[in-house]
């Protein structure tokens, strides 16, 4: 059995460069639904998504900005990870937030976080 | 490869970077481009400013009135165009110069006196006072008189009142009672329908002359003698020996005992002449009266009903200039009806919907407003060449007997069309906007077509034009020209499919060209920077585009469509083929409901 080592990202249809981490998180409201008779039912909500991709900051420019704000400009901002065999697309995606960090000890990061309203499988 | 792999068809010689779709019918896929431009072809009159055989953008009314003439083919088309659509639409004319050696349309309305019984009265003045109103594909005047006023009187006030106004269809003129209306064109067109009213509706024994039908000579033979008029006929027996006196007679006769768009009279000592008078409420085309006659020899019939227009337009500086520009019109509003003329626009249509002018995505419509015999019998779809039918371009609007020319219909059809941003937008049912300005006139009841004709003309590839149950003129049937191979191609009779693939092709060309456009190509090895791209993300890229036009009803199921997208590197080293699903969504036409009765 072989397991996948790495998630490949693009965003468009453009490789995400240096990206080092990425992560994104389905969540999804689920409840229980417990009745005074005695029984008990669930009921979920719709899905929302959350993505995370932490890159190395590369000395001159940050090309996965370009490729975010461009990807803005012309319409839709996607991500898409391919695990395995089978890619999965982030639609919508709006960005929440960006960060960067460094311990000054060889590693500046550069983290870009945001949420998407609905994952479609491409592949 | 593993899978099947169409090689998208490119025509040798296309260098150019750039996005090209190709649709087949065959398998899977199709081509198309949307816009919201309609463009109307028609006659510009002479002092009109355009430049003839350019296209122009045009922007109101006075406009169409400085650069046409107010009273052309063009500005009443516009003037449709934009009751129809007053925003929303770009509209753009053509205006072509009307036939130098042709001959203009004359239609003849004589006042005179009221017949009485089928005989025609001597009167030459009203005995009382009336309104007659007198309509010119909709548009025209009233005028009034009162008791002993002459006939010529009246023809004069008729005239007067007609020359009142600039943008008047056609030409009055006037000789004694007699007035004569020319077409602003010359040319073999249709325009519109005649229509002469009485308020009293005859009781003031007022009337107004169409025409006239001549018996002469005795009949050889037995046979028939039919008076077509318009969508309507009527036919007699013309017995041997039959005088001309007496078919003049049963003509008449027979007239006298329907309601037909014409009525009939003759002198009370029969000629042969038998005179046409124009029926209180009625649009008829003068000139689509005739008469014919079957096994009959030696008596011949002859209709005198005015003067038909002759000459067809000159298009090929037109379309070269159309077609020397990169701007595509989604809807385009011929008014000619010529198989030759409709054969070389359909010919510039399609080589400008090939994959190497951009595939333009043009639609042409015309509408024809001849009776249901008739547009069987020409089946226009069949006799062009190329065939409309090998098409999905060319809805063929059959509004038979409209008092509207067939072109007033098919300029809104263009807007309407060119406006709608629901692009997948099913069209049946789509109501004919007018007013004052530019009237919509409802098919008189007696002379729509039935549902039989009807259902005959969409068999034919026509969509058929009546009144709708709200009293509206609509289209009752949106479809195209196209004859479908088999299940898989049907949807193509539907104008709705054919624009939606041609949105598809459109919105692909700009989805795919902003995300790729001056990328380089991986083929062995993961692209690992921005500046690459795999086939891969191509694939990724034209799901992604499905999905979205599904979200929006414009697709018909992407996500079982998603195994089918493949894209590979077969050709050149520089070019990606991709094969794809176009799936637009059918039109909903038809419920049957089988019903159980318990």
């Amino acid at each position: 059995m072989n397991y996948a080592g790495i998630i490949p990202v693009r965003i468009g249809a453009s490789t995400a460069p240096s990206v080092r981490q990425v992560q994104y998180n389905k969540k999804v409201t689920t409840k229980i639904h417990k009745f005074s008779d005695g029984t008990a039912g669930g009921s979920e909500g719709r899905p929302e998504y959350d993505w995370s991709l932490t890159c190395s900051c590369d000395r001159d420019k940050q090309a996965i900005l370009d490729l975010i704000e461009d990807a803005k400009a012309t319409g839709e901002l996607t991500i898409t990870f391919d695990i395995g065999s089978r890619s999965h697309m982030l639609v919508g995606c709006l960005v929440s937030g960006e960060s960067y960090s460094s311990d000054n000890d060889g590693t500046a990061d550069l983290t870009i976080t945001g949420v998407a309203p609905d994952l479609i499988r491409v592949r | 490869m593993a899978e099947p792999f169409s090689i998208a068809s490119i025509p040798s010689g296309v260098h150019e970077p750039g996005v090209y779709i190709t649709l087949r019918t065959d398998g899977d896929p199709g081509l198309s481009a949307p816009n919201n431009r309609c463009l109307i072809l028609g006659y510009l009159a002479s002092g009109g400013t355009a430049t003839a055989d350019q296209p122009i953008r045009v922007l109101s009314q006075d406009q169409a009135d400085v650069e046409f003439r107010s009273y052309s083919m063009l500005a009443h088309a516009y003037a449709a165009a934009k009751r129809q659509v007053p925003v929303g639409c770009e509209i753009w004319c053509v205006p072509l110069q009307e036939p130098s050696s042709g001959t203009a349309q004359v239609v003849n309305v004589e006042i005179v006196g009221e017949p009485s019984a089928g005989v025609v009265s001597a009167a030459t003045t009203a005995a009382a006072a009336d309104t007659m109103r007198i309509k010119y594909r909709g548009r025209g005047i009233a005028v009034s008189f009162k008791a002993g006023d002459a006939f010529t009187d009246i023809a004069l006030a008729a005239k007067t009142a007609w020359d009142q106004f600039d943008n008047m269809p056609a030409v009055c003129g006037r000789s004694g009672a007699a007035l004569t209306f020319t077409a602003r064109h010359k040319g073999a067109f249709d325009d519109g329908a005649v229509e002469v009213s009485f308020d009293s509706k005859g009781a003031s024994g007022v009337a107004a002359k169409l025409g006239t039908i001549t018996f002469s000579g005795t009949a050889g033979t037995t046979g028939s003698a039919t008076l077509m008029m318009n969508a309507k006929s009527a036919q007699i027996t013309i017995t041997s020996g039959d005088a001309e006196t007496v078919s003049s007679t049963g003509l008449v006769n027979k007239l006298l005992t329907g309601s037909y768009p014409v009525r009939a009279a003759q002198p009370g000592t029969p000629t042969g002449v038998v005179t046409l008078y124009y029926a209180n409420g009625r649009p008829v085309r003068p000139l689509g009266v005739s008469i014919a006659l079957t096994s009959v020899t030696v008596q011949t019939a002859t209709a005198s009903v005015g003067t038909a227009g002759a000459g067809v337009p000159t298009l090929t500086a037109a379309l070269t200039a159309l077609g020397s520009s990169d701007d595509a019109y989604k809807a385009w509003s011929l008014f000619y009806t010529s198989t030759s003329e409709l054969s070389a626009t359909a010919t510039h249509i399609e080589t400008e919907s090939g994959v190497a002018e951009g595939m333009k995505g043009q639609h042409a419509i015309f509408c024809l407003t001849n009776s249901a015999a008739a547009m069987a019998t020409a089946n226009i779809p069949t006799a062009t060449t190329p065939r409309l039918d090998s098409s999905r371009r060319y809805p063929i609007l059959w509004a038979m007997s409209a008092a509207n020319a067939g072109w007033e219909l098919a300029a809104r059809y263009a807007a309407e069309i060119a406006a709608e941003n629901y692009v997948a937008r099913n069209f049946n049912g789509m109501q004919f906007i007018g007013d004052d300005s530019a009237p919509v006139v409802p098919i008189h009841p007696l002379d729509r077509p039935t549902r039989g004709e009807r259902n005959d003309a969409i068999g034919l590839r026509h969509s058929p034009v009546s009144v709708d149950s709200s009293g509206n003129m609509a289209v009752i049937w949106a479809g195209t020209s196209y004859k479908p191979k088999g299940f898989k191609d049907a949807k193509l009779v539907k104008l709705s499919a054919s624009l939606t693939l041609d949105y598809y092709n459109y919105d692909l060309n700009n989805t795919l060209d902003v995300q790729f456009r001056g990328k380089k190509l991986k083929a062995n090895s993961p692209a690992r920077t921005a500046n690459s791209v795999t086939t891969r993300s191509l694939e990724e890229a034209v799901y992604r585009w499905a999905r979205r036009l599904d979200d929006a009803d414009l697709f018909d199921g992407a996500e079982a469509k998603r195994d089918a997208i493949k894209a590979a590197i077969v050709v050149s080293p520089t070019r990606v083929d991709v094969t794809a699903i176009f799936a637009p969504l059918a039109d909903l036409d038809i419920i049957a409901v089988s019903a159980i009765l318990e």
